[in-house]
């Protein structure tokens, strides 16, 4: 390995779904919002689902959120690169919207149902060719 | 300008189940799908005796399309008719969604005779919904049994259900299936020993998640007005009297909470002229024991909340207040996706025609059969004798 070499590439999960800082530590979701029913989504889908209109603006999303429901997952699913177990959490956003991922920092026993969860970014493994992948994650919002 | 019929207004025109066949579950490797879904036709068309010559056109359930038309591939093997014949999928629902098919085909007039049959040979191991790199994948939450946990989760922090009453539906499905010759595990499991199994999304264990597994099922569908001059012993014959598919529909209140059982559950009762507590016996998809808890209150079968007593009570048993998945389910039946939704009816006509033996629900008259699919479909038959 020479000095010359370069690092491998990160890069986000989906920037429909979010955006980083320059140093891929930190970042926002996105989303959109539904001009005709005024209903928010995460990431960017081509029209409403509550309305099927096709109007749909841009926005920001926040990042924090209430834990929802949790499993604590002890078998690898396919793809899966982090470790296991790990805890799945489905937290809801202020906007209405539930996001599903792992939750970090957080010991098994002290997760609850109705916990305020902050947006984390983290390294969501590697892709085939190498690419470091950065996804969001929950953390318990202190 | 003329109106469609509404998919909750039963047609003129009654349909029964004339016959129906099953190929044992379990694990076959010298068999292919084409071999499980063709005994499966075989013994279907002999238990109603209509002959394969006289099918009109044929719906084949599978998920997992290993080679293209493996419908056409079984049914040339009983003789080149040249009837109409689909491949149809809907992930865990493909079977129910070909028999739909099959029935409203008839129902419409459209045809007299119809077959509806699946199968499908799943490899050992978690499934996946979503393909290879998906997002869902790195994020960890491309998992079924997963889903099923959060579900479950969710429910026991909304009604303070015990993680033992879910435990208790399997060794209710395995008891069951211990009766039941076609079923792929007749091991019969205490309490503890599900409890005990391996953790896989908590708190989800082993013996809580439907056994992957292989199988076949077929059911011959018949306009009733030829029935003498086609059926071999009409008095066999089962109605169906509610038939429904349903996929998710956007609620503002409950996010994710696949509200198409629901739907689909008021479509066919509303078609059969049911209430729900006139169903006597019950099939509903049990891929985790959560799915049959959280199944049997969406569908109105047990009041919101309750589910979780009634498994523990003991009343989902054979002899109970609600038999529910007396020949095993998904849970000791084993899923083979293309299948299951077919031997849901197998077993509701078994029980309805009084031929259950040491598993017969006493004075079965009604039945209800649930079919989920993942990617959010549903179904529901309502079948009566």
């Amino acid at each position: 390995m020479t000095t010359a070499e370069q690092k491998p590439a990160a890069r986000p999960l989906s920037s429909k779904m979010m955006k980083l800082t320059p140093d891929m530590k930190d970042g926002v979701l996105l989303g959109s919002k539904c001009d005709e029913c005024g209903t928010y989504f995460f990431g960017a889908p081509q029209f409403c689902v509550r309305c099927t209109s096709n109007k749909l603006s841009r926005v920001e999303l926040s990042k924090e959120g209430k834990l929802h429901t949790y499993t604590i997952v002890r078998q690898a699913p396919p793809g899966w690169q982090g470790q296991v177990p790990y805890i799945l959490g489905s937290a809801v956003l202020p906007e209405g919207r539930h996001v599903t991922t792992e939750i970090v920092d957080c010991p098994e026993d002290k997760v609850k149902v109705g916990m305020p969860l902050e947006i984390v970014f983290r390294s969501g493994g590697k892709m085939m060719d190498g690419t470091e992948v950065i996804v969001f994650k929950w953390r318990p919002k202190l | 300008m003329p109106r469609a019929m509404a998919v909750n207004v039963r047609p003129q025109r009654e349909v029964v189940i004339a016959g129906v066949g099953l190929h044992p579950f379990g694990r076959f490797p010298e068999k292919a799908i084409t071999d499980l879904a063709r005994d499966a036709v075989v013994e279907a068309l002999a238990d109603s005796g209509v002959k394969f010559k006289d099918i009109q056109v044929a719906y084949f359930g599978h998920v997992y399309q290993s080679g293209a038309t493996p419908g056409e591939m079984t049914l040339r093997q009983m003789g080149l008719t040249g009837i109409p014949v689909v491949n149809v999928e809907n992930a865990c629902s493909s079977g129910s969604t070909a028999l739909w098919l099959a029935y409203w085909n008839v129902a419409m007039g459209m045809f007299d005779i119809a077959l509806a049959f699946g199968s499908e040979k799943v490899p050992r191991g978690p499934v996946a919904s979503t393909e290879e790199g998906s997002p869902m994948r790195f994020l960890g939450a491309d998992f079924m049994m997963a889903s099923y946990a959060l579900g479950m989760r969710r429910y026991m922090e909304s009604y303070g259900a015990p993680a033992e009453a879910f435990a208790s539906v399997s060794v209710k499905a395995h008891k069951n299936a211990a009766i039941n010759p076609y079923a792929h595990y007749k091991k019969v499991f205490t309490l503890e020993e599900v409890m005990n199994s391996r953790k896989i999304a908590d708190p989800l264990t082993l013996y809580q998640c439907c056994p992957t597994s292989e199988g076949g099922a077929a059911a011959v569908v018949i306009a009733k007005d030829i029935v003498k001059h086609n059926v071999k012993n009409p008095e066999r014959c089962v109605s169906i009297i509610g038939a429904a598919l349903r996929t998710q529909k956007w609620s503002d209140e409950e996010e994710d909470e696949g509200g198409q059982i629901t739907l689909a559950g008021k479509d066919a009762y509303e078609m059969a002229g049911v209430q729900p507590k006139e169903v006597d016996v019950v099939q509903v998809h049990d891929a985790a024991t959560s799915g049959e808890v959280q199944s049997v209150e969406a569908l109105g079968l047990v009041p919101k909340g309750q589910a979780w007593k009634w498994e523990l009570d003991g009343e989902m048993n054979i002899s109970g207040k609600l038999p529910v998945n007396t020949d095993g389910g998904l849970q000791g039946m084993g899923h083979p996706f293309g299948a299951t939704g077919i031997r849901m009816i197998h077993e509701l006509c078994t029980q309805l025609r009084g031929e259950a033996g040491v598993r017969q629900v006493k004075k079965a008259k009604i039945g209800l059969a649930q079919n989920s699919g993942a990617g959010g479909v549903a179904t529901v038959f309502i079948v009566k004798k």
